[in-house]
């Protein structure tokens, strides 16, 4: 049988299912059947009930968990590479790091409205929360993946402790970062939408499908959910598509 | 090039608080562009004695002198060659040839020109764009000696470079250290676990005893080249070392 009809297989028995049971039920507040769904899919740039349109909340919630990201690959990888290379850096900044670790980034909600209000810069710094660990994780996995022998060729060559982090260990770990950043990106892209879920929010998907639940148009929610994983795979697939031009040494040099 | 070893020692802490002795004492020197292979027991020290002549290591006792100036560090006046190739894979064979001249701030077209002089050296110049996973392993050595050649050091240490290779690859890889040698005038410092292929390179031997690694016995190797393996003098100088090696005599 063709792969590709099998992978299908699932999901269509799903929404057939899904749009059975619609039809039994009629009560679109509980299931929307599909029609409903996809005619708010299939408009996404009209205005939803004075919200903003698909497309504008879709936009607003990239921009926020792009920033987010940002300033989290920002800390975390110059973070990973110096506790990779040095043991004092280990030192210094493991034990803090393991404790905050557990603390899942939804728990800082309300510190972080207490701090920066609600807003942009409070959700930057949630989201910013989620995906920090992953790559930090990661960048510290990649350095240590850095073949020692590659270290020793190039300081023979002369290099100092500057050189070797530019020409070895960065390119060599950039692999397991890259890793780390598509699944810290996935966290993030959770973080968003949780985010804009709290009360004062008032943009975003996240408070799309809020404010859509609280008129009782289910079928907008189920919408929102399908463009929130339409996004997430689209970006999923775009680090991939990098992953494969730029770091396909990784799989060949074993 | 002068090369000198003075009482170099060794000891390295077992982690229990016991220090264990690898190397003791060893002094020799290379005055000229020779061929000086190291032999020895396996586990007498002798990788880590080259890698404390790379300044890759710091020994216990004594020093490393290179033109009569002590190593202390890694300097760009050696070239080493590993064991495992250690080519850098996310760079094309000619880019990890040119690394060292790019750190050293040597423009691209002039880098270009050097790196491509030392790939034909080896014979490598039509794979210059292939990655190290591409090549096959004698290959890849053959890069790694590029790559060794290309700062222009005026020392080669190579650590059992071709102890992986097939028997034929490493026959010819031996024959091309030779011609490479003549052109270039390097002085070579060679590990080997095997009598044959230090007996074919070598100008001079340097037999470590068991360990703690100590010099056993400095030989010259005076048998015309090109060498033949079959010729009777090289076997009898073969019988000679393997019976160092082996103990026998003192």
């Amino acid at each position: 049988m063709n792969r590709n009809l099998l992978k299908l297989l699932l999901p269509a028995a799903i929404i057939l299912i899904w749009e059975a049971v619609a039809l039994y039920l009629n009560n679109p507040f509980v299931l929307p059947d599909l029609r409903a769904v996809l005619s708010v899919l299939s408009s996404p740039t009209t205005d939803i009930m004075g919200s903003g349109s698909l497309l504008d909340n879709g936009k607003m919630s990239l921009f926020r968990v792009t920033l987010g990201f940002f300033i989290a690959s920002c800390l975390a990888i110059p973070l990973g590479l110096a506790m990779g290379r040095w043991e004092a850096a280990r030192d210094i900044a493991g034990g803090l790091l393991s404790a905050v670790r557990p603390i899942p980034p939804l728990a800082w909600v309300p510190l972080a409205m207490a701090w920066f209000k609600i807003g942009l810069a409070s959700m930057s710094f949630i989201i910013a929360f989620g995906a920090f660990f992953p790559v930090l994780l990661s960048t510290l996995a990649g350095v240590r993946s850095v073949k020692q022998s590659w270290l020793e060729a190039v300081s023979m060559m002369g290099a100092g402790e500057l050189n070797l982090i530019r020409k070895v260990i960065l390119p060599g770990s950039a692999p397991e970062i890259w890793t780390g950043m598509r699944v810290g990106f996935g966290i993030a892209w959770m973080c968003v939408v949780a985010a804009e879920m709290l009360p004062g929010t008032s943009s975003g998907l996240g408070y799309l499908i809020m404010y859509s639940y609280g008129w009782g148009q289910t079928q907008i929610v189920v919408a929102g959910m399908v463009a929130i994983g339409i996004i997430g795979i689209l970006i999923d697939q775009l680090f991939l598509i990098v992953e494969r031009r730029w770091f396909s040494w990784r799989a060949n040099d074993r | 090039m002068k090369l000198e070893l003075k009482g170099i020692g060794k000891e390295f802490d077992q982690g229990n608080g016991k220090q264990v002795s690898v190397l003791k004492d060893v002094s020799f020197q290379i005055d000229g562009e020779l061929i000086v292979g190291i032999l020895g027991p396996s586990g007498c020290g002798k990788t880590t004695l080259l890698r404390i002549i790379a300044g890759l290591e710091r020994p216990t006792s004594g020093e490393v002198l290179l033109d009569g100036e002590p190593i202390v560090k890694p300097s760009p006046r050696m070239g080493m060659i590993f064991q495992e190739h250690a080519l850098l894979p996310w760079l094309s064979v000619i880019e990890n040839v040119s690394l060292g001249l790019e750190m050293r701030g040597i423009p691209a077209r002039q880098r270009q020109e050097t790196a491509t002089k030392y790939l034909e050296l080896v014979g490598l110049q039509d794979c210059a764009s292939s990655r190290s996973y591409e090549l096959s392993g004698g290959m890849r050595q053959k890069a790694a000696v590029a790559r060794a050649l290309s700062l222009e050091p005026s020392l080669l240490l190579m650590d059992e470079p071709f102890s992986a290779l097939d028997p034929q690859t490493r026959a010819q890889i031996q024959a091309d250290i030779l011609r490479i040698q003549e052109k270039t005038a390097k002085a070579i410092v060679l590990v080997t676990h095997s009598v044959e292929e230090a007996l074919i390179l070598s100008d001079e031997l340097v037999i470590l005893s068991s360990r703690p690694g100590s010099v056993k016995e400095l030989i010259k190797v005076e048998i015309e080249r090109p060498r033949d393996r079959m010729n009777p003098q090289f076997l009898e100088m073969r019988e000679t070392v393997l019976a160092y090696l082996n103990g026998g005599k003192q």
